[in-house]
């Protein structure tokens, strides 16, 4: 870290560090709008995580055996293992934030769906007979069984739901968590 | 080395000192509301992080100039990994997802769809939701009407849509192109 900070100007590092990253986060986020524009793929997060992690490798390595090749030539490439690490743990941030945010693109969310039911009725209101006749388990809770299943969490034994070892691990973090903040179930 | 590391490796640290001050504090705390929690929570890790950075300025060789690109950096890395740990607490408390999936392990046998509806169904859920919109005034309930009140939830509800679009082309799960 401070073999790179000497060796380079701050600006050049922070620069180096910001401009990479974001130019490999816009690179993959772009690839990701272009593959969804063809096919939407079943396991979206999954092969978000693909997109976005793969660009990564696959650019640090080009940055790597470029960096060799014209390393005298004084290229805008990053110098030394914590300029790698640095883009890495940038770009892995900004990866994580747009996956969690991804989540509420990719399903309708209750509160959305209900705030944008009322919107469309406009200033006269939605009365609440309507409103709950809208508001069914097959539009807010049949869907996300079947997501559970789509992501391998759960699986279907007998016409009953159980859940895979994946799904497991899945509670356990969840309850663990919640024990130690001693919360309620949530939902 | 470990001088080097904690620089690259602050909004790590940061992350750390954030979640173990939130789970701490929403636990010891009484009356303290988990919202609340998590803003203090970040603001503790921002001051860990600030705390580095000005180790960082005083013992190591480090320009006032150099430790400032870092922690910008350093900044926008740890608020990125504050929201997802924000996202982590706000799955746990209201993903429909994760509410299904824990009724599912208190049950050892599984659950038909029949059986989970009985313990979590769209009535629990607009239920506590409508309240919660209610009482926080985003949705007005008079003479057995709904109508939109403040416009904050419906303009991150429009915000969502757009993204929808833009990503998805469709502004809803159940539009089928």
């Amino acid at each position: 870290m401070l073999h790179s900070l000497n060796s380079t100007n701050p600006e050049q590092y922070l620069m180096k560090v910001l401009f990479w990253g974001l130019a490999y986060f816009c690179l993959a986020f772009f690839l990701h709008l272009i593959i969804w524009k063809v096919h939407i793929p079943k396991r979206q997060i999954k092969a978000l995580l693909q997109i976005f992690l793969g660009t990564l490798f696959v650019g640090l390595f080009t940055l790597w055996a470029v960096s060799s090749l014209v390393a005298n030539y004084g290229l805008f490439l990053p110098k030394g293992l914590s300029q790698y690490l640095h883009i890495s743990l940038f770009f892995i941030s900004l990866t994580l934030a747009y996956i969690t945010t991804y989540s509420a693109i990719e399903v309708d969310s209750p509160s959305l769906v209900i705030v944008m039911t009322i919107a469309r009725a406009g200033s006269k209101g939605l009365d609440k007979k309507s409103f709950d006749q809208l508001m069914t388990d097959d539009v807010l809770t049949k869907p996300r069984i079947r997501d559970l299943v789509v992501d391998k969490m759960v699986f279907i034994d007998k016409e009953k739901y159980r859940l895979t070892l994946k799904g497991v691990l899945f509670a356990k973090i969840f309850i663990i968590y919640r024990k130690l903040l001693n919360a309620s179930k949530g939902g | 080395m470990f001088q080097d590391s904690s620089q690259v490796l602050s909004p790590i640290i940061g992350l750390f000192i954030n979640v173990s001050f939130q789970c701490v504090s929403f636990r010891y705390i009484s009356n303290l509301a988990l919202l609340k929690s998590v803003f203090l929570g970040f603001t503790v890790g921002l001051l860990g992080i600030f705390m580095l950075e000005f180790y960082a300025l005083f013992t190591l060789s480090i320009s006032s100039k150099d430790s400032i690109y870092i922690l910008i950096v350093n900044f926008i890395t740890y608020s990125s990994l504050g929201y997802c740990y924000f996202h982590f607490i706000n799955l746990g408390e209201t993903a429909q997802r994760i509410r299904i999936i824990r009724e599912l392990y208190d049950s050892k046998d599984g659950l038909s769809t029949k059986e989970i509806l009985e313990r979590y169904n769209a009535k629990d859920i607009v239920e506590i939701r409508i309240k919660r919109l209610v009482n926080n005034g985003q949705i007005i309930y008079k003479e057995d009407r709904y109508y939109i009140g403040m416009p904050i939830m419906l303009l991150m509800a429009k915000i969502i849509v757009t993204m929808k679009i833009i990503v998805l082309g469709k502004r809803s799960e159940f539009d089928f192109k």
